[in-house]
């Protein structure tokens, strides 16, 4: 299985190598059978590169410990879903899940390829198969996960998977990131193909604009897993610490939302061409970035970054890939001319061009807060870090902006707009905005930050809630519909619209829950003996037992804790925070006990017992409104979901292109 | 502007400076002013929590008041954690050894306290960053971050030993 495999990669690698050439081949020479051969490498490296991955999965259940990666990252007591799951446990099985991944979305877009421009899908192939043959290189050369053990005999049982990765989190989350990630190289392709073949079609804009979508959602909800599983499994009562491996995935979320913006200026007045190029490959090559920051150990963070030696291998790429952009781009500058300009500031394009410009602040802010110490250490000498603090005092308040360009933009007219019309249209909202932050005021909330957000959710929410009214209104006008069947009949007719609007009402959700839960969290530090008790916030917590037990990996303290409301005896359940020991790795780690809420998440720790073992020590924490920042996240993604639903116009579209059918069916 | 409303102070400023007509002259400048905006903000913050990183035996050199953050290996004397009265663990930190040189145990190691639950994977011979003030020759730390969830590391097989 271990040959079988890793023949595998070598031969997805010489398929990529193919697909690449002969993608140029058919490109240059404008021949059928080139591009043919182009296409079918590049299913067949997808077919391949993932029985690759399947061949290492099946390694892991079969616990065949000759291979050094399988040994180090699985035991034979683990569970068969973590076996799989240790396949991205370490370096190199990451490395080659993020190639396999790679390959397939690869060999999904030459399975659509089969389109009437065939010079610019040539192009499109080549490029896609060369970030495919980039990341097969490292596996197969450098990071190969099909190693012999290095030990004078076959050990009979493994090392085993860090306990704080078997988790079911943990085994979603890498690959749903890794597909975010990778599948922003096929936008990067469209863009870059589309420069070489000297396309002008809006056509390849619009496929970059739905792989884009696609990678969006599953970067989105991938970074939003992690953030869960930080929550839930380290115990210290949050989700995002602005460590270097989280912004590593936030950059290149950053620079694609950026793109999914502006894009739509493109596609609709044919401007910001250069621009948005520019975005696409910022975005695919923070991807990279991502890559060597987190293999390269050149940050510390607390995750233990390999201080491997591949890391120059990445930024080679990294400077191929802005290189060769820059002189296409340069070559190709024609292509990339604006067809109008912007007219007036208070118009949509405007809006979008303020929104980039707020998303690439905060790119740019959390960019240099992650190489700070690299930068500090080559002018001064002396490695200087910043912390949260820096985060969060310069991107709270670019946030804060962004939110309310959010408010704005979406409803201001394209080509300009007027004042008195942005009057009439957000008059009211701003009133209900500034009401409700004076109703927190007076009802007890004094944080101006917390107010400022909540009052300008209001805002946004209000905006868009008029909207909807003054759509629907419209919609009645000619037609013999009751309100919510024209509601109904408006939103399917701009479904495109209304699923924008729904991530942003995602977003204020997951804003809302963002601040209420770092700013109103409770925190502390108490001890009990059994049938103590103790007040927190409004609950009242009781230490009931504490016992010790034993499972097939590790050894346990449990402590049963009973919450009550603070002034009845209504019981609210009970938690169970865990102390576990894990003899094998002599590591220690805590087990949550939760008790998620729409109103507030109780989140309790056991910090450890006494030596005679009676006193037992806590840590709580209650973090307001915490749930609703999943909910939101969910919103998002569904929202993201409801734009990319087949267009109907679509079709409309393609005659309008001249795109026969009988071209799409050849 | 056809309207016949009365203009607010805001749109008479906005027309007196002439910005309603667009060009390549002022995107250029709002880009240059989002540019300075952001710039300042990343300085100000920047200036504000900069900390200097040091290794274990570097301590010496920092002064009573500064804050510092450190990063180091837990050297291997006892660990105590008391959980009475207040959470507290006590330990000891040294530089992490050179590349392919042995660990040398004695020696320059700082002593550590923390004040809060003794984190998820803390253990001799791990990793650790820490942050805080250097008080009589003890590092008073009230962050304590333990490197490890994604191990990417290869432990030696050969120092396999079989489960009890």
């Amino acid at each position: 299985m271990n040959s079988f495999a890793n023949f595998c990669l070598l031969l997805g690698w010489l398929l990529a190598l193919t697909g690449c050439l002969s993608g140029c081949t058919a490109a240059i020479s404008r021949s059928e059978r080139w591009f043919h051969t182009a296409r079918n490498a590049t299913i067949l490296c997808g077919v391949v590169s993932m029985l690759s991955v399947a061949g290492l999965g099946a390694l892991f259940l079969q616990d065949d410990y000759r291979n050094q990666y399988v040994w180090q990252f699985s035991n034979q007591s683990m569970d068969w879903i973590y076996k799989v799951s240790a396949i991205w446990g370490g370096m190199d099985g990451s490395m080659l899940l993020w190639a396999g991944i790679l390959a397939v979305s690869t060999a999904i877009l030459a399975w659509q390829s089969v389109h009437p421009r065939r010079q610019l899908m040539s192009w499109v192939l080549a490029v896609a198969n060369s970030s495919t043959l980039f990341f097969l290189t490292v596996v197969a050369f450098f990071t190969n996960p099909f190693r012999a053990i290095k030990a004078p005999f076959i050990p009979p049982d493994g090392n085993g998977l860090n306990p704080l990765l078997q988790n079911p989190y943990m085994a979603v989350h890498p690959p749903l990131l890794y597909l975010g990630f990778t599948t922003f190289a096929i936008p990067f392709a469209f863009c870059v193909g589309a420069l070489l073949a000297g396309d002008r079609s809006p056509e390849w804009i619009r496929l970059a604009r739905r792989w884009t979508l696609i990678a969006w959602i599953f970067l989105t909800s991938g970074i939003v897993m992690g953030g869960h599983w930080a929550y839930l499994e380290l115990g210290w009562g949050g989700f995002w610490a602005w460590d270097p491996v989280e912004n590593s995935s936030f950059l290149p979320w950053l620079t694609g939302t950026a793109f999914l913006h502006s894009v739509m200026v493109q596609e609709r007045k044919g401007m910001l061409k250069m621009w948005n190029l520019w975005l696409v490959v910022a975005t695919y090559a923070l991807t990279v970035f991502g890559t060597f920051l987190t293999r390269s150990g050149i940050v510390q963070s607390v995750h233990a970054f390999a201080s491997t030696d591949i890391g120059w291998v990445f930024l080679l790429y990294l400077s191929i890939i802005v290189v060769f952009t820059l002189v296409v781009s340069i070559r190709s500058r024609h292509i990339l001319r604006p067809e109008r300009k912007i007219e007036s500031f208070l118009s949509r394009e405007a809006a979008f061009l303020l929104n980039n410009l707020l998303l690439l602040s905060i790119c740019f802010a959390t960019f240099w807060g992650v190489m700070f110490p690299v930068f500090s250490e080559a002018i001064t000498e002396k490695k200087q870090t910043v912390g949260i603090p820096f985060f969060n005092a310069v991107n709270g308040p670019l946030f804060i902006v962004l939110l309310l360009a959010m408010g704005i933009g979406p409803l201001v007219s394209w080509r300009k707009t007027t004042w008195a019309t942005l009057r009439r249209m957000f008059t009211i909202p701003a009133l209900f905005g500034c009401l409700s932050g004076a109703a927190l005021l007076f009802g007890g909330i004094e944080e101006p930050k917390a107010v400022t957000v909540y009052a300008v959710c209001a805002f946004i929410v209000a905006a868009l809630v008029m909207e909807l009214h003054r759509g629907v209104k419209a919609h009645r006008s000619g037609s013999e519909l009751g309100y919510v069947g024209a509601a109904g009949a408006h939103v399917r007719k701009h479904y495109v619209r209304y699923g924008g609007h729904l991530v942003h009402l995602g977003v204020v959700v997951v804003a809302i829950a963002v601040s209420a839960s770092l700013i109103h969290k409770t925190e502390r530090e108490f001890a009990l003996r059994s049938g103590e008790s103790i007040e927190v916030g409004r609950y009242r917590l009781s230490l009931a037992s504490v016992r010790e037990g034993r499972e097939a990996n590790y050894e346990y303290l449990e402590a049963e804790v009973s919450v009550m409301g603070r002034s009845g005896e209504e019981s609210l359940g009970v938690l169970r925070p865990q102390l576990r020991f894990y003899p094998r790795n002599r590591e220690t780690t805590t087990e949550v006990a939760l008790r998620m809420g729409l109103r507030d998440d109780l989140y309790l720790v056991l910090a450890g017992l006494d030596e005679q073992g009676t006193l037992a020590s806590f840590k709580v924490y209650i973090n307001p409104l915490q749930v609703w920042l999943w909910f939101g996240a969910m919103i998002m993604t569904v929202g993201t979901v409801v734009v990319l639903l087949p267009q109907r116009d679509r079709v409309a579209a393609r005659a309008a292109l001249g795109v026969r059918s009988e071209a799409i069916s050849s | 502007m056809t309207s016949s409303t009365p203009r607010s102070f805001a749109s008479t400023i906005w027309r007196l400076g002439g910005f309603l007509r667009f060009s390549m002259g002022k995107f250029i400048s709002l880009i240059f002013a989002a540019v300075v905006v952001c710039g300042l903000l990343v300085f100000q913050a920047t200036r504000s929590s900069a900390t200097t990183m040091h290794l274990p035996s570097e301590l010496g050199g920092a002064s009573p008041g500064e804050r510092v953050r450190v990063a180091g290996r837990v050297a291997d004397s006892e660990v105590v954690y008391e959980t009475q009265p207040a959470l507290l663990l006590k330990f000891r930190i040294m530089d992490p050894p050179a590349e392919g040189a042995e660990a040398d145990a004695g020696g320059r190691s700082v002593a550590v306290t923390y004040r809060g639950v003794k984190p998820d994977m803390f253990a001799v011979g791990r990793d650790v960053i820490l942050e805080g003030y250097l008080r009589g020759g003890t590092l008073e730390a009230d962050q304590l971050m333990t490197q490890c969830p994604s191990k990417y590391e290869a432990p030696d097989p050969s120092s396999y030993h079989k489960a009890p």
